[in-house]
């Protein structure tokens, strides 16, 4: 019995929405575009999470302890060596090096290249080490994985050729090892001084592996940890390779902020037209009350109906997301060039999927129990009297008016007048304050039109703007909620791009630059010898020249950049500026000291004089701070150190690039000809670029990442209005008859359409006065949240066309929804829109 | 001396549909009405009373025949000329819900006055009047949601009447209310349109109430019967 009627309401709430299939159509695109949304997102978010996760070395035992080194030079001999003394257990060795593959038609695949010992088969799982042995390794012969070579068609007695540190190399694959080994597959293994020869990296080691063999472990790790006196981290297997999970916060942060952003909005406008949906069937629903059915069966019958709406939405929003998120991998593929780790994440749409999942069925709770609370407010009487039809002035204005209003001012004093790193709690009272503003002002703009002598249009608007707040509050908070997200991360991603562009600037004052590799192929193991600089200057042209190296060491357990110049005509070639410290302090450093970004120094809380703990391949030095230097182009910051303390950390004098400054009154284009000249003879893969090529690539580099947000706020925002448009196009179908009821009283059709135009235009302008500045405050308190992994505090840039946009757009949308809904249509009989539904 | 007819209906007729569907609801229906006669239209439920009073009102086009008010052919009047003749000539008082639920008593008698041109402190006044007539001055600013259905019946009625039209139109006006709320109404109805001498077409299956009528006129299955001037 009790099913028989959660069905017949069911039924009858289906009709009631069949028959209103702008509602329906709504409810649905609404949770379409949430679910996409959210999926999207996520999946960008793992996608980026994956490739600074790191891939894991899959094959080691769980009795083996890792010992990784710091520095990017490696361990020296005698540590490694300290390293078995001291434990008094068998050990191998490691060299893991970034390189790229190189295929025929030019295109290159980042990979890692393990060079290992003979003994590696002791610290590897027993299958792996079992094929080892069937298939040993000959001369010039490679390992590698199926889970990669097994895509690309690649098999055992192939070539495979590979960028080294100063010319290619090609390899015979042995044989083809089953699963992936490492780094998801994509790995080389090949003997040990075939690598160290490779790459240069002489008798130095990545990675020592120690055989536990039933030791106790902590005791192993103390050992080894005091053996290598802070040049390495003694860590599990598992966590091989995973220095850069602490890296590239930034992105992880805004792409986390973003998500959460996009929930929200996607929630709010889920939840609003859902609960439209729900409150449109309260006459259904009163009707029934007659015929004896209860709020449970109400609860029951509402929840059957909305269940498949939910399935619907979420089938098509999650397929859409992932293919949308998947279209936006530039995301984690730039972080993968960037970090040089050479992982190639896939497309994880399971986590995603999920996520998605939750966040919809959160929704929807809150959608339906909202719903519930007022089905038991439905009585039958409403039936009889309809008065549940009728809008009721709201309890007054003042109230929610104040408490909007003090909101407001709270989030805006947080932002502005805010320390550091509490800006961002400001969000919280902004947001609360210009959803419910955006609410009141509406009704308080209706109070205002009502003075005075209003005619027809402005009466009947001014009393709608009033009395039809429960209904314009949907839109109102789906705008607000959207522009101040749009604007909000756009202005986020532009102030960024912008901070990152000039920091670009200042050191690439060169006109040319002499790469190892093309531009966002080379992994920092390609390189030049620093003996060409002399054949550089020999150029004719050639005014300048410097060299600049950069790598990684980790440091706290995260990765950070150390950048290096040579001092010869720096004054030509850098502009970077002190902020605090000697001006000069790129020509002053020494062994012991460095200079960092002003964004290494504001998130790592450390100033001029401070000491930092740096390893070496042969234990630790304690450097000072020298100067902070304006730089956010690195993300999390970076270290500058002299070219004796580079040598010292990366083992290597070889440099990344030579940047070249070019006499007045040479032309660029034939010295770039003759730089090219000088070094594509012995380095194939270097290229010669010039200060556009390089600022445009460097710089485009974060540009591209936050440019994807930007598209994300745009389509975010679009997807908001045009929800919150078929809303209203549904809307106004209900107010039929009573647009009716004014024609009946003389107004024309003409009459009754400039009323709707002027309510959504008022709506939506009310929406954008609130919510515009809102969201340029939203970009002080986003930088901020920011700041707190990144260090970049950029000058807030507001996002004029977004901005500028923005109301039109809205508005654009609206008048569509007019146009659709087609509510004052002149040739509709009266007859037909007095018509009870 | 004869005046001419506030309304003339000649040859009314209305079909709905196409084709083999097509249904016949008016058939060749005729009526005159004059200042300040009440012409009652009486019939069963599905006979076309409604549908000949939408067309008379010109809510509604005919299919066929031709309809005058005031003179005018409403077939020649275009939306606007139709929507101020509503405003200034015709008033309407339906079964229910008569009342748009985002303006107030006052403001839904004023609606029609505004609708005119009439300033809205003006309007106001006169609807206020209006209220007054039917006992509403208390709920003069009520939302018509905190109203009785007698009482939104009553301010129909006003607002019907506040622009001294040519004819009111009632379809079923005490249709949805108790008899003595719909003994109220009708009075009230009648009253003010006496005042103000202005014809009133009802449609009712209300029989005490056609009997007031100087006309009535049966419809049965869209055929007009027994209409004309009796006076």
């Amino acid at each position: 019995m009790a099913l028989d009627a959660t069905m017949l309401v069911s039924r009858s709430l289906m009709r009631s929405w069949y028959f209103r299939p702008a509602r329906l159509a709504a409810a649905i695109a609404a949770g379409i575009a949430g679910v996409l949304l959210t999926t999207a997102v996520l999946v960008v978010y793992f996608a980026v999470y994956d490739a600074l996760r790191g891939a894991p070395i899959t094959a080691v035992r769980d009795e083996v302890v890792a010992v990784e080194a710091s520095a990017p030079a490696g361990l020296a001999p005698s540590v490694v060596d300290e390293v078995g003394q001291r434990t008094g257990l068998p050990t191998t060795s490691m060299l893991v090096v970034s390189a790229s593959r190189l295929q025929d038609d030019g295109t290159t695949t980042p990979m890692l290249v393990f060079g290992v010992e003979p003994e590696l088969g002791d610290f590897v799982d027993d299958d792996l080490a079992e094929q080892t042995r069937e298939h040993p390794l000959g001369p010039g012969e490679v390992y590698l994985a199926a889970a990669w070579a097994d895509q690309r068609g690649v098999k055992a007695g192939d070539e495979i050729r590979v960028g080294g540190t100063t010319d290619v190399r090609t390899w015979k694959v042995a044989a083809i090892l089953r699963g992936e080994v490492a780094n998801r597959g994509s790995v080389i293994i090949a003997p040990r001084p075939v690598v160290a020869e490779a790459f240069g990296r002489g008798e130095f080691t990545d990675v020592v592996l120690v055989d536990q063999r039933g030791q106790d472990r902590a005791r192993v790790v103390a050992d080894a940890t005091a053996a290598v006196d802070g040049a390495a981290a003694v860590k599990d297997p598992k966590d091989l390779l995973s220095g850069y999970r602490k890296s590239f916060q930034t992105f992880l942060t805004i792409l986390a902020m973003f998500a959460v952003i996009a929930v929200l909005t996607a929630g709010v406008v889920l939840y609003l037209t859902w609960r439209l949906a729900l409150d449109d069937a309260r006459p259904a629903l009163a009707r029934m009350r007659l015929t004896g059915v209860r709020t449970s069966h109400l609860m029951a019958g509402s929840a059957a109906v909305m269940v498949p709406i939910l399935l619907v939405s979420y089938a098509i929003g999650v397929v859409l997301g992932v293919l949308v998120g998947s279209r936006l991998d530039s995301f984690s593929r730039q972080i993968t060039d960037l970090s040089q780790q050479a992982v190639t994440p896939g497309t994880p749409w399971q986590l995603p999927a999920l996520g998605a999942l939750l966040a919809v069925v959160l929704m929807f709770l809150a959608a339906w129990v909202s719903g519930v609370r007022r089905f038991t407010k439905v009585e039958a009487i409403e039936a009889v009297s309809g008065r549940g039809e009728v809008a009721v002035l709201p309890g007054g204005v003042r109230k929610p008016f104040l408490l909007g209003a003090g909101l407001l001012v709270t989030g805006v004093l947080v932002v502005l007048l805010g320390p550091p790193l509490v800006q961002s709690v400001g969000l919280v009272p902004l947001l609360g304050g210009a959803a419910l503003l955006s609410v009141v002002l509406p009704v308080v703009i209706g109070l205002a039109l009502r003075k005075g002598e209003p005619g027809p249009v402005r009466l009947a608007v001014s009393r709608q703007l009033q009395l039809g707040w429960r209904r314009n509050a949907a839109l109102c908070v789906t705008f607000t909620v959207s522009v101040v997200s749009a604007v909000g991360m756009a202005g986020v991603a532009g102030s960024i791009r912008h901070e990152v562009a000039a920091s670009v600037e200042r050191w690439t004052p060169g006109d040319l630059y002499v790469q190892a590799a093309p531009l966002g192929t080379n992994l920092r193991n390609e390189t030049l010898p620093r003996e060409l600089e002399q054949e550089l200057r020999a150029v004719d042209g050639v005014e300048a020249v410097t060299t600049f190296s950069f790598t990684y060491l980790e440091l706290d357990g995260r990765r950070v950049q150390v950048w290096s110049w040579a001092r010869s005509d720096l004054d030509r070639l850098s502009r970077l500026t002190v902020t605090e410290g000697p001006a000069d302090v790129l020509t002053l450093l020494g062994q012991d000291d460095i200079a960092v970004s002003v964004n290494y120094a504001d998130a790592q809380g450390v100033e001029v004089g401070d000491r930092l703990d740096l390893p070496l391949p042969t234990g630790h030095r304690s450097v000072t701070i020298k100067a902070v230097v304006d730089d956010s182009a690195s993300d999390g910051g970076m270290l500058i150190a002299s070219p004796e303390l580079y040598a010292e950390l990366t083992g290597s004098t070889q440099v990344y690039a030579f940047f070249v400054g070019v006499g007045a009154s040479a032309d660029k284009a034939v010295v770039r000809d003759a730089l090219a000249a000088v070094v594509s003879d012995a380095h194939p893969r270097s290229r010669v670029v010039t200060q556009q090529i390089l600022r445009d690539t460097v710089a485009n580099i974060t540009a591209r990442l936050v440019s994807a947000f930007e598209v994300f706020a745009w389509v975010m925002f679009v997807l908001a209005v045009l929800i919150g448009a078929a809303s209203l196009a549904s809307g106004l179908v209900d107010r039929k008859r009573a647009n009716a009821l004014l024609r009946l009283s003389g107004a024309t059709a003409k009459t009754v359409r400039r009323q709707l135009t002027v309510e959504v235009v008022l709506i939506a302008a009310g929406s954008a006065l609130v919510s515009l500045p809102v969201g340029w405050l939203a970009i002080v308190a986003l930088l901020d949240a920011q700041a707190v992994q990144s260090g970049i505090r950029p000058p807030v840039e507001i996002p004029v066309l977004l901005s500028a946009l923005s109301l039109p757009l809205v508005i654009a949308c609206m008048l569509l929804a007019l146009v659709i809904a087609k509510p004052g249509k002149a040739n509709t009989p009266l007859r037909d829109l007095l018509a009870q539904d | 001396m004869t005046a001419s007819p506030v309304l003339r209906a000649e040859g009314v007729s209305r079909e709905f549909g196409r084709g083999e569907t097509v249904t016949k609801v008016l058939h060749d229906c005729h009526l005159e009405v004059y200042a300040g006669q009440t012409v009652a239209i009486v019939g069963k439920s599905g006979s076309g009373k409604s549908t000949f009073a939408n067309c008379l009102s010109g809510l509604d086009r005919p299919t066929g025949g031709r309809i005058t008010l005031l003179g005018q052919d409403l077939a020649e009047l275009d939306e606007p000329r139709m929507a101020r003749m509503r405003a200034e000539h015709i008033g309407f008082v339906l079964q229910k819900d008569n009342l748009v639920p985002t303006l107030t008593l006052e403001e839904n008698v004023a609606a029609p006055l505004i609708m005119s041109g009439v300033k809205l402190s003006a309007a106001l006044e006169r609807a206020r009047a209006a209220l007054a007539e039917v006992g509403l001055t208390h709920r003069a600013r009520s939302w018509p949601g905190q109203v009785s259905g007698g009482e939104a019946q009553r301010a129909a009625v006003a607002r019907a009447c506040v622009s001294e039209p040519a004819i009111v139109f009632a379809d079923e006006p005490t249709g949805a209310l108790d008899e003595e709320n719909g003994l109220r109404v009708q009075e009230l109805l009648r009253a003010m349109v006496k005042e103000r001498g202005a014809a009133t077409v009802i449609i009712t299956h209300d029989l005490d109430l056609a009997a007031g009528a100087d006309v009535v006129a049966t419809m049965t299955a869209g055929t007009l019967r027994a209409a004309g001037r009796v006076f």
